[in-house]
């Protein structure tokens, strides 16, 4: 069977383990051994071997085979994994990461596991030695769980006596198996010609379709070998494997939970959510935004035609779809924990490679936002918080010098303000300098020793997001990944959001990212300029105005208008576009767009209207002009660029 | 390969025995005989030995786990393949218990039932 149509099921599924993993190893790093975590991580691992295993990816299944290994031999003996083992670990997650990676980008893998394997491996066979006395701990005992009557155990007993050994045989089912209960029948009746069947985990008849395995315990004389072939020929058996098994101790003392008192997982009811395949999302909005470009079509010809009914019923039908595309746009929002929650893993990476102590604080995970838009801000916070901890945060020498904790603090925090998500990176560091930052700036030939001497603090502190800035005085593993500043700049502007630093000399940097909820259907004024239609983001337009030529005047040679009590440019967006005349007269059309803070006024040939528009992608071409952030189809089915206000002001 | 293996289908619905006639006929089975109840089943399977039987469960008159119990008590190593729905398992594991071999669930992959037919016929 093709297995590709299960690759991106698969490939999602393992990333969202793998976080898990991360953040159970992590838990297991900060509050050192429990046994709760340690299971977690173990049946976690387990989990991405076997379907790896079925789906044929044997870089991974591998790997996680011995990681599974190393925790089973852990988990045994209740300890934590130590250091050089967590090291491995984090190390071994990385690499299936970036296997699933290349699986996800060209549908192949050509990287190898190998000597992380090896490693690993070597650190098994080192936990090992001492597995003896370590696996007849009570713990060890109490961890495998298999229910095991008295009669069971006389049985096992005698079995014993007539030189079988015990084994723990455990068998995975593949990804489309059905009817695991039959299938968990005929493995213990085909085991059964191979030795005495005790017991199986879970019984036979509490076998469910969710379950991902089933582990056997047999008394036999038979080769590990033989015992799995008989397992794995079994029909839906993906895979096999076999550990040892101690005999429990007698009713103990130590036995922390009752066999089959635990849960035996999640309890069974109606699905409250399902998965749906992103790609289709985006589709239901592409055609959601599609029906609402032609029902403004339609009411355009309705409007001509003056009927009643039909008029009333295209009425009723916008408030339809003004609830369709609510509720579309809901399905798209995802909390922000779905990037947040890899970030404390990083965060730790950073701070032990940098040497620095850090308390890394997440806030607002649960906040919602545009799923597209959150894989967009993605590298632009990984960004931000290396920034953070790599300039912004003090080594502990410095912070001890400056009277501060040597522990540094870092706060990444999500919340929402005016229909808006904002997210803040915050470091308690040593904040940036503007002095610097201008020295800097002009030592690269960045701006000229003049324009910085005109400049003051803010403006200073911004020339770190000018394409090709950095203040590290040495270029780092941390900083020296990823992307700029500037990128940083860029992107967040080109979803429709802005970002903005505040910072205090000796008591840190705050970064602002603020973000439109939804970058794909927006409230835009429609313009006209040189006979073409445009569409300006409503959340960049504060008023419209008649401009009187006669007033505007020339200062610096840019025009100057005079609105109450503010000077604002005027720009001519004609004479941008390559136009002929300019306006002239005392009553030209006019729109006061704003962004960060910065007014400009646009001069157009007609302002047409206020109306929702569906932001399509433009090609990078016609993004690198910097005048256009999308383009959107209107109701004549012709193409209108969105206007990036950033372009104006 | 040895010499193909000799099936009957047991089936009430004649769309899937031509089925599972076609699949099985394709990958180097033998079809040998079709019923479409119990009793005829049963009649076949004395008169012809198949090496395998493919057994509906749920058919009118005597069901698939009757029709298995009965082929048990003349011949204890038949092989009986269930050819089951999705919501019939209680069903199946009663079968499996009187002693059919193998199942496969409907709806299924041709290479499914083939994997299935081989096996139950090992």
């Amino acid at each position: 069977m093709d297995k590709s149509q299960y690759m991106d099921a698969f490939i999602e599924e393992a990333r969202d383990n793998l976080q898990t993993v991360n953040t159970t190893l992590l838990q297991l790093e900060e509050q050192g051994y429990s046994a709760d975590a340690m299971k977690e991580a173990y049946r976690i691992v387990h989990t991405i071997k076997g379907t790896a295993a079925v789906m044929g990816i044997e870089p991974i299944s591998e790997l996680s085979h011995v990681m599974e290994d190393l925790f089973d031999v852990l988990k045994g003996r209740a300890q934590a994994p130590t250091k050089e083992q967590m090291a491995l670990l984090f190390a071994g997650l990385d690499t299936v990461e970036r296997i699933l990676d290349e699986l996800g980008a060209s549908g192949s893998t050509t990287i190898s596991s190998k000597e992380i394997k090896e490693k690993i491996k070597a650190m098994l066979e080192e936990a090992k030695t001492d597995r003896v006395s370590a696996d007849r701990s009570p713990r060890a005992v109490a961890e495998a769980r298999f229910a095991i009557s008295g009669d069971q155990r006389n049985q096992l007993l005698d079995a014993i006596k007539e030189g079988k050994r015990l084994v723990k045989l455990t068998a995975c089912y593949s990804l489309d198996c059905k009817l695991k209960e039959g299938r968990a029948f005929q493995l213990v009746r085909n085991l059964s010609k191979m030795g005495v069947v005790i017991s199986s985990l879970p019984a036979i008849n509490e076998v469910k379709d969710e379950d991902g395995e089933i582990s056997i315990l047999l008394a036999t004389q038979q080769d590990d070998e033989d015992l799995l072939h008989v397992a794995k020929n079994v029909t839906s058996i993906a895979e096999a494997r076999i550990g040892e098994y101690d005999l429990p101790v007698e009713k103990g003392a130590e036995e922390r939970k009752a066999p089959g008192t635990e849960a035996k997982g999640e309890p069974h009811g109606a699905a409250t959510s399902i998965r749906v395949k992103a790609k289709l999302l985006d589709q239901l909005l592409d055609l959601v935004g599609e029906i609402m470009i032609n029902n403004i079509r339609i009411n355009q010809i309705a409007s001509n035609l003056k009927n009643r009914e039909l008029k009333q019923t295209l009425q009723s039908n916008a408030r339809l779809m003004t609830d369709l595309q609510d509720i579309v746009l809901q399905t798209r929002m995802v909390p922000v924990d779905f990037i947040f929650k890899r970030f404390p893993r990083m965060v730790r990476d950073m701070a032990v490679e940098s040497g620095k102590n850090i308390d890394f604080v997440m806030r607002g995970n649960d906040i919602e936002i545009d799923r597209s838009l959150l894989e967009e801000i993605g590298d632009a916070l990984v960004h931000l918080l290396r920034n953070g901890v790599d300039h912004g945060l003090e080594s502990k020498e410095q912070r001890a010098a400056a009277g501060k904790s040597p522990t540094g603090s870092l706060l990444l925090s999500a919340f929402q303000e005016q229909g808006n998500v904002v997210i803040t990176v915050e470091d308690d560091g040593r904040g940036i300098d503007p002095a610097k930052v201008a020295r800097k700036a002009v030592e690269k030939g960045i701006i000229t020793q003049e324009e910085a001497d005109r400049m003051d603090d803010r403006a200073k502190v911004n020339l770190v997001f000018l394409p090709g800035f950095s203040t590290a005085e040495k270029v780092t593993d941390i900083s020296g990944r990823g992307v700029g500043m500037d990128v940083v700049k860029t992107k967040i502007q080109g979803l429709g959001g802005f970002v903005k630093i505040d910072t205090v000399a000796g008591k840190g940097t705050k970064f602002t990212l603020k973000l439109p909820p939804s970058m794909s259907i927006i409230r835009a004024m429609l313009i006209e300029v040189n006979r073409e239609k445009y569409a300006i983001p409503l959340e960049n337009v504060r008023e419209t105005v008649r401009v009187d030529m006669t007033k505007v005047h020339e200062l610096a040679s840019k025009g100057m208008f005079r609105l109450r009590d503010e000077v604002l440019p005027v720009l001519n967006v004609h004479s941008e576009f390559g136009g002929l005349a300019a306006e002239q007269g005392e009553d030209v059309p006019a729109i006061i767009v704003e962004k960060n803070d910065n007014r400009a006024c646009l001069l157009v040939s007609r302002l047409i209207g206020q109306q929702e528009i569906v932001v399509k992608n433009v090609g990078k071409d016609l993004r690198s002009t910097g005048y256009f952030s999308g383009a959107t189809i209107l109701g004549d089915g012709k193409v209108a660029m969105i206007l990036d206000v950033g372009a104006f002001v | 390969m040895s010499e193909a293996k000799k099936v009957l289908i047991v089936d009430d619905s004649v769309v899937m025995r031509s089925m599972i006639r076609d699949i099985l006929s394709k990958n180097g089975f033998d079809v040998i005989g079709q019923a479409k109840n119990g009793a005829e089943a049963f009649e076949l399977y004395t008169r012809l030995h198949p090496d395998l039987v493919t057994m509906d469960v749920i058919m009118p008159g005597e069901t698939g786990i009757d029709v298995v119990k009965r082929i048990m008590t003349v011949d204890p190593n038949a092989k009986v393949l269930m050819v089951s729905g999705l919501n019939q398992k209680n069903l199946v594991m009663q079968a499996m218990e009187n002693g059919a071999r193998e199942f496969v669930v409907k709806p299924f992959e041709h290479k499914d039932l083939v994997e299935a037919a081989s096996k139950a016929c090992a």
